[in-house]
């Protein structure tokens, strides 16, 4: 059944390939003009997310789920597909970054490691935006979906200066130390927690 | 006989709106309407039987089991079509069927296209420019082609023309010539209802009203007329709900509680439905 729910999925997508298809070019010929490719790549990566909304859209439109759960199928798989999905969208944004970056220059270590590190954060989205989606709904939770995707950024922006001197040296290399296995913890946690908490919200949820 | 549902002292409380203590079976080879006026607790009850919703007391047996706890093989013996079309609007039939023959291992792809050629459905057009017809027929083709045992119609054949809902009409009585099969159908229409079902659950307020045969109805209850004093010499327990005119009275009665020999019309379902929900204003 999973498969046939991703199916569905990727084919409420079919209207949109082209769509998306502007998107990627548009995107990868205004980044030649860039300085860093590091926007171009958070873009791509946000692209995967934007699918997820996406799907889930289409599928509150249509009251798709109400129908879908009287099919050969468990509430617990309905979330799982998300998440499967989910992750899948962030990965192909991923992929197209780095399609991307090959077309436009050339993939450096430091370019590498970014679109890895926009990939944690990519899936670290998909798990704060999902219990909050299944809670409220795609539309309801369109602020959420805003703030959540935005907030980081801001924050960053608001909070930079503020930080004592030496703080961030100090950060950046124990993140060179232990980034990667912290990353990869830290996203597999959040993961994990999300999942479980969107399996409690949808056992609960009535349609 | 095998009863595909069955429902006991069924409770769901909302803020504004109680269900409360439902109960019947529907047995196989049965076409069971279930009516009442808007908010009486129909798509409610559909609702719960298929655990959509979480209910607040009672028992649920769909097909044997406890709705949440179906095997997934025996939920594809479940066709469900609600009011609205639950497909995404892009998609077209192939894309639908590409879809439940990923979903349904007893998924039967020339039943399906032979609905869609019965029902006239464009294979690739997209359903977005179905009319509303066809887009029920799309979803009771599907209901139609994984070999269910049990179809569940919440309002599906609202707002539909006559010609469209004679035909959908057609399908559930061939449905049900197999001896197994059953079909639990809730629906405003009731003339719809009156011409195929077999059993009739009237619910009011959420509460029952009447679970009846459709021939029991009608040789159970008739359509009184007279004058006001002519009324006032029934016997109080046989008069159902009264419906006054400034020169007559008409009412809903009970046969068997009446003299021998009174004279009665019969009466509809519709008759039956709106004398009891105005005896309570």
């Amino acid at each position: 059944m999973m498969r046939a729910l991703l199916l569905k999925d990727l084919l409420s997508l079919k209207n949109q390939g082209k769509f998306y298809l502007i998107f990627v070019v548009g995107y990868g010929l205004i980044s030649r003009k860039l300085d860093s490719l590091n926007l171009p790549i958070a873009m791509m990566i946000m692209l995967g997310g934007m699918l997820l909304a996406t799907v889930m859209t289409w599928e509150e439109r249509s009251n798709w789920e109400r129908f879908a759960l009287t099919m050969p199928v468990d509430r617990r798989t309905m979330v799982a597909e998300k998440y499967l999905f989910g992750i899948l969208a962030i990965f192909t944004g991923g992929l197209l970054a780095v399609l991307m970056v090959a077309v436009i220059g050339e993939l450096s270590q430091e370019l590498a490691l970014s679109i890895v590190m926009l990939l944690g954060l990519g899936l670290v989205y998909v798990a704060v935006i999902l219990p909050v989606f299944f809670k409220l709904g795609v539309e309801k939770a369109r602020w959420v979906n805003f703030a959540v995707l935005f907030m980081p950024v801001f924050a960053l922006t608001a909070f930079l200066d503020k930080v004592p001197a030496g703080s961030l040296e100090r950060a950046a290399a124990f993140l060179q130390k232990y980034g990667a296995l912290l990353g990869l913890g830290i996203v597999i946690a959040v993961m994990g927690f999300s999942y479980w908490l969107s399996c409690r919200i949808y056992a609960a949820k009535e349609f | 006989m095998e009863n595909l549902i069955e429902v006991r002292d069924l409770r769901k409380t909302y803020p504004l709106f109680t269900l409360q203590d439902l109960s019947f079976d529907l047995p196989a080879g049965v076409i069971m309407g279930c009516i009442g006026e808007n908010g009486a607790g129909k798509s409610t009850t559909i609702k719960l039987i298929l655990d959509l919703v979480h209910r607040d007391g009672g028992t649920v047996r769909l097909l044997g089991h406890e709705p949440a706890a179906m095997s997934l093989p025996l939920k594809e013996e479940i066709g469900v079509v609600f009011e609205d079309c639950n497909i995404p609007e892009m998609f077209n039939a192939r894309d639908v069927e590409k879809v439940m023959r990923a979903a349904y291992r007893n998924w039967q792809p020339e039943v399906y296209a032979a609905w869609l050629q019965r029902f006239e459905l464009p294979p690739k057009q997209s359903i977005k420019t179905y009319s509303r017809g066809m887009k029920v027929k799309l979803m009771l083709a599907i209901a139609l082609s994984h070999q269910a045992r049990l179809l569940i119609l919440d309002e599906a054949t609202s707002g539909l023309d006559p010609v469209i809902r004679d035909e959908l009409l057609e399908v559930f009585q061939e449905f049900i010539q197999d001896e197994g099969h059953s079909v639990f159908i809730s629906s405003h229409i009731l003339s719809d209802l009156e011409k195929v079902c077999d059993w009739v659950l009237f619910i009011h307020k959420g509460r029952l009203e009447m679970l009846e045969t459709r021939d029991g109805l009608r040789e159970k209850y008739g359509l009184w007329q007279g004058s006001p004093a002519e009324l006032a010499q029934l016997p109080p327990q046989a008069v159902v709900g009264t419906q006054a005119s400034p020169y007559a009275v008409s009412a809903l009665v009970r046969r068997e509680l009446l003299p021998p020999g009174t004279v009665l019309e019969p009466v509809s379902m519709e008759e039956i439905m709106l004398y009891v929900i105005r005896k309570g204003k």
